[in-house]
Formats: C-alpha cells, sequence, structure tokens
C-alpha cells in the first residue's frame, strides 16, 4: 500500500497551517468525494463532511441500491460509513423542496416546451453551490471541497487538463462569488487514477459504481418519469414529419425526442433520418437528413459572467465554446445581441444544437468565460 | 378503546388523563395511555385513573434501549399478535431479553426513588435555561403549555433560522438537542405539533427541543445558552448575506 501511494505524494503533504482552516467535503457516498475527504484530513485541514438529501424518488424512504439514480438513503448512509472512517462529523442537509421546485419541476417544464433541459447546471447553481455551500459556510467552513475533476486557475473556474472530460460544463451556472469558497482536490486525477488512489488509501466504497445518469431518474427511464410526475400530460402521441410537413411516420410523445437523435424514429425512408426540431405546439418531431443538423451560429440567453463583468463585455470576443458537455472547444467569437442574449460564431459546424443545453465560452487554457442556456 | 399520550415528547404538555379515564369508565371504553416520556418522571398509578393499558420503555428512565414494557390490568383480554410459543403467560411468544428487564427494573427502582427531587430539580433548571434564553436572545418564543408540561423539556421557536442548522453548529460544539422528535427525524415534515398549535412550516422549521437530565448541571445550562446565542446570531447575520 505505501508503494502505491508514492506516485500521489504530493497530495498527501501534511501542513501544519492547515489545521486552522475548515473545509466542508461535499460527500455524495461515491469514490470521488469519499477520496477528497481522505486527502484533506491527510493535509493536515479540519475536515468536515457534508451530504444533500435531494430526493429519494415517489417513495420517501427508497433504500434500492440496484436503482441506478444517485444519492439514495444507501448512498447517504455510505457518506456517513466513510465520515466514520475519517473520524470527520457528518451533516445531511435537508433540500428536497428547493430541489424539487428549482430543479425537477424545471426538468418537467422544459421538456413539454420541447426542449432538452440540463438538470445538472441549474442544481449546481441554485443547489450544490448555492444552498448546500451556503449551509457549509454556515458550520463555519472556510471552503467547500468537491470530487469533480476542474481547477481553479488565478481565481477562476477551469478545467482539468483533459478538455473532453469538462465536468466544468456542469459548474459554469454557479455563481462568481462562490469560486474563491471553492477547493477541487483530485482536479489532476484521471478516473482510474483516483480509485487506484482510493485503493490504496483505503477508501471503503473505491469500487463503488458511479451514476451516470441524471439523479433523480431512475434508470434514465425519461418518459417513464415525466408521465409519472405530469400523469402523462405531456406525452401525447403526434406526428413526425419532415421539414416540408410531410408526415413520415407517428411518435409517442415528444419527450422521448432530442436534437440529432436518429434512434427510435421508427420510420423507414431511403436516406437516414435525424430529429432536427422538436414543436412543441403542434407536437410534431421535425426530421431531416444529416447534413441539416450543422451550422455554426448558437444563440444563448441566461448568460452567467466569470471573467468579464457586463453581458456587453463579450461584445466582439473571440474565445472558444461547446454546445454539449462533450463537445470538442469550437474556435469563434461573440457577438453581443442585446443585454440578455449573445451569438456563437464558429470558424467550423457544431453538430444538433439542442434548445435547452449549455452554451458554454472557454479561453484556449479552458478558463470559463461565461455560460449560457441556447435558445 | 382511546388511546392518549400522557405527556407530549415535543413539547411536554401534560394531557388530562384523570378526566379521560373518568370518561372511558362511565362509556365502558378500553382507555391506553402512553406513558413512554412521562413513566419515571410523574408519580401515578394506573389504577387511580381507570388505565387499561399503558405503555413504557426504559430508555427513557436511563435504562437499556431496546426494551420497553405494557401494563396491562387484569381483567383486560388481549389477543396475542405474536404467536409459536407460550412466554409471558402466553401472551407475547419470544424468549424473554433477561439482561435489559433487569435493567428496566433497576431503572425504574433508582428512578422512583429520587422522582420527587429530581423532577423539581429539572424544573428549577429548565426554568433558569429559558429566562437565560429569553433574556439573551431576541425573538425567541416558548411553545406549549407552560404550566402543565414535563419539567425537563423546552420547545423553542426562534426566529429567522433554521433550527436544521442550529442543530449541526451545535453538535460541532459537542452539543446535542434536537428539532422535533425521534419518531420523525430523516424525514422531511416540520413537527406536525407544533403545525397543530398553530405554527406555520416556516416556523415550524425554526424550533429546536431540548430535553435536560439527571446528568445536566447549572453550568451545562450557561454553557449552552452562551453556545446558542454565538450560533443564533452567526445563524441570523449570514442569512442576510446569502
Amino acid at each position: 500500500m505505501v508503494e502505491d501511494l508514492k506516485k500521489f505524494e504530493h497530495l498527501l503533504q501534511f501542513k501544519e497551517e492547515n489545521k486552522a482552516i475548515t473545509v466542508a467535503v461535499g460527500m455524495s457516498g461515491g469514490v470521488d468525494s469519499s477520496t477528497v475527504g481522505y486527502l484533506l484530513k491527510k493535509q493536515g485541514y479540519n475536515v468536515i463532511g457534508i451530504t444533500m438529501k435531494h430526493w429519494s424518488g415517489m417513495d420517501e424512504y427508497a433504500t434500492d441500491s440496484n436503482s441506478k439514480s444517485c444519492c439514495s438513503l444507501d448512498d447517504i448512509h455510505d457518506a456517513r460509513r466513510v465520515c466514520d472512517d475519517l473520524e470527520i462529523p457528518h451533516y445531511v442537509v435537508n433540500l428536497t423542496e428547493p430541489f424539487k421546485d428549482i430543479v425537477v419541476d424545471y426538468f418537467i417544464d422544459e421538456y413539454a416546451k420541447g426542449r432538452t433541459p440540463n438538470p445538472c447546471m441549474v442544481c449546481n447553481r441554485h443547489i450544490k453551490l448555492g444552498k448546500l455551500m451556503e449551509a457549509a459556510l454556515k458550520l463555519g467552513a472556510d471552503y467547500v471541497a468537491t470530487g469533480h475533476y476542474a481547477r481553479i486557475k488565478n481565481g477562476l473556474l477551469s478545467t482539468g487538463d483533459d478538455p473532453r472530460k469538462d465536468q466544468v460544463y456542469f459548474l459554469s451556472q454557479m455563481k462568481k462569488e462562490y469560486v474563491k469558497y471553492l477547493m477541487f482536490p483530485i482536479g489532476e486525477l484521471e478516473k482510474p487514477q483516483v480509485r487506484e488512489l482510493a485503493k490504496a488509501l483505503g477508501v471503503r466504497v473505491h469500487a463503488k459504481r458511479e451514476s451516470q445518469e441524471i439523479c433523480f431518474v431512475e434508470d434514465g427511464k425519461y418518459k417513464e418519469f415525466l408521465d409519472t410526475m405530469t400523469n402523462g400530460k405531456i406525452s401525447k402521441a403526434g406526428n413526425i414529419v419532415l421539414e416540408n410537413g410531410t408526415i413520415v411516420g407517428k411518435h409517442e410523445g415528444i419527450t422521448s425526442y432530442t436534437i440529432g437523435q436518429r434512434k427510435g424514429l421508427g420510420v423507414s425512408y431511403h436516406e437516414p433520418l435525424y430529429v432536427l426540431k422538436i414543436d412543441s405546439e403542434k407536437n410534431e418531431v421535425i426530421v431531416g437528413s444529416d447534413d441539416k443538423l450543422f451550422r455554426n451560429s448558437v444563440i444563448g440567453s441566461d448568460i452567467n459572467l466569470f471573467t468579464v463583468n457586463t453581458v456587453n463585455d463579450l461584445n466582439g470576443l473571440q474565445c472558444f465554446a461547446k454546445a454539449r458537455s462533450r463537445d470538442r472547444l469550437h474556435k469563434g467569437s461573440v457577438k453581443v445581441l442585446n443585454d440578455k442574449e449573445i451569438e456563437f460564431i464558429s470558424e467550423d459546424m457544431f453538430r444538433a444544437v439542442t434548445p435547452g443545453q449549455g452554451l458554454v465560452l472557454y479561453t484556449e487554457d479552458g478558463v470559463v468565460i461565461a455560460s449560457s442556456f441556447i435558445k | 378503546m382511546i388511546s392518549i399520550i400522557h405527556a407530549n415528547n415535543e413539547i411536554g404538555t401534560i394531557q388530562d388523563i384523570k378526566s379521560i379515564g373518568e370518561i372511558c369508565k362511565a362509556k365502558n371504553i378500553i382507555f391506553h395511555v402512553d406513558a413512554v416520556q412521562s413513566f419515571g418522571k410523574i408519580l401515578f398509578y394506573p389504577e387511580e385513573y381507570n388505565i387499561n393499558l399503558m405503555s413504557i420503555a426504559a430508555h427513557k428512565l436511563y435504562g437499556p434501549k431496546g426494551i420497553g414494557a405494557l401494563y396491562i390490568s387484569s381483567g383486560t383480554k388481549l389477543e396475542k399478535i405474536i404467536t409459536g410459543g407460550y412466554q409471558e403467560r402466553n401472551r407475547r411468544a419470544g424468549t424473554e431479553n433477561i439482561p435489559a428487564i433487569a435493567g428496566f427494573a433497576k431503572a425504574t427502582e433508582l428512578a422512583y426513588s429520587t422522582i420527587h427531587a429530581e423532577s423539581q430539580r429539572e424544573k428549577e433548571l429548565r426554568d433558569y435555561m429559558e429566562t437565560l434564553i429569553l433574556k439573551n436572545i431576541p425573538l425567541v418564543t416558548i411553545n406549549g403549555d407552560l404550566n402543565n408540561r414535563l419539567s425537563n423539556v423546552s420547545s423553542l421557536t426562534i426566529d429567522n433560522t433554521m433550527a436544521e442548522s442550529i442543530l449541526f453548529n451545535l453538535d460541532l460544539r459537542g452539543i446535542c438537542i434536537s428539532a422535533g422528535s425521534a419518531c420523525s427525524s430523516g424525514t422531511l415534515n416540520p413537527s406536525h405539533v407544533l403545525l397543530a398549535l398553530g405554527h406555520d412550516t416556516k416556523m415550524a422549521k425554526s424550533s429546536i427541543r431540548v430535553s435536560l437530565g439527571k446528568f445536566n448541571t447549572k453550568e451545562d445550562i450557561d454553557e449552552f445558552v452562551k453556545q446558542l446565542e454565538l450560533v443564533v446570531e452567526q445563524e441570523r447575520n449570514l442569512s442576510d448575506l446569502y
């Protein structure tokens, strides 16, 4: 074990002055945040574990460990046990009401409008790096640490070394004033390294499977979730049409579709068809050929600023943008349309730009300039 | 059957089981009393109040956790719900937990030997604590019937604070109090007792419960109130910032 830890030595350095600093670690019960707890304790900080209770499904006391949603009672218990192993206090902050009002209701509304929501971006702003962080600061924490693969560069939010693995995209709607409280102790490590470190440190959840899907929708079953929450109101059968209006098929509800989707159309046509647009008013899914999915301009609203002070400061800015979390960085420039909207014009093409997703602006080094939602 | 809690665990209010017992006797209704919170604190005899069934538990008298008892007045017939063996004079199957029962018995004996003196001591301590809190911390109200409650419980609503946050901060300082009762911890709902008193949800979520015991001293109270003052002030100041 000692041998295994040698390559992580720089993360395990004890510093006397850290004893006076209190860091609250956002514990999800998963391997990343648990490892962060261990590292900070080794580095000598005064560590407190904090977990949010945000959702336990339709059943208040759900403890189904087979369900692939996150932060069930089982996950909270895992977080508690990790904190117990570390001999640090652990508190569970009850955020179920704001989470339902701010994140879940937004999720449902967006689908109803034919958009594809990004609940993680909203949750990070209002709940995680919002209310949870505020609770941590009320506990006397000087900093809040998370297990994100991200960095703070010169006081600014920034991606990790590998821009393809971008968790900062989801953090990018957080309030600028809160960045100064953040720490990302494992921000430079990639997942396999984190698991290796966790195992060497003896973290009990080192091999725990991570939830990949949206945390409040079990097993990624969005349609079922939306139907249950709205009594089937937003999933009504309708037509799949070409851009000229020709009906080519039927759908069972617009909520099953997103821009760029090819699977599940159930349409036979002489060329492959992709979802180009969703019209919630006519309850139609508009499809077309692949080439129609490409464009070089994206409009964003609900702008959140980091490196500049006003929206107008973005006008003419040369930078990089992503229209999806897994997007590559597109080089281009910003045009300010009004004080609430910007247009990013790319030198190359975006594929399948999806209303509701995030349009995030970065510098070449991965520092987040601003974040917005695609109109 | 009429079932009444003798003393409310959240705010301490004592119900008038004497009058209720008389009604039950007159109407020939089975009378059950949940005396879990009052047994060992208030001296009373079930026969005097026409009580047919009474529930008690050891952990409320510093006895072991995991053992309770049901007093059954002679003549009250019960249907056996746990079957299989003939223990407890064929009332409840299963090998009895002798060490726990022995602990329960001893705890009861000890509690009764000091029942009046200890009740009085705790009442004075509790009253002292409330006076100190009301004097030093603004916008605090005491819930319940101030003259007719358990001598060791205090339910306080502290305006413009979140009880959850106060609990965590006091815990960090080595002080344990609660918000609501153990029965509803972990759930989201604000105390149904406080809501029944006419509190709105916001007030209910700003309410804490402090219960004192035989190991608490005046020094504990002084320290508690001092820390509570600091925590409440911090909580109220930060509420504006965020």
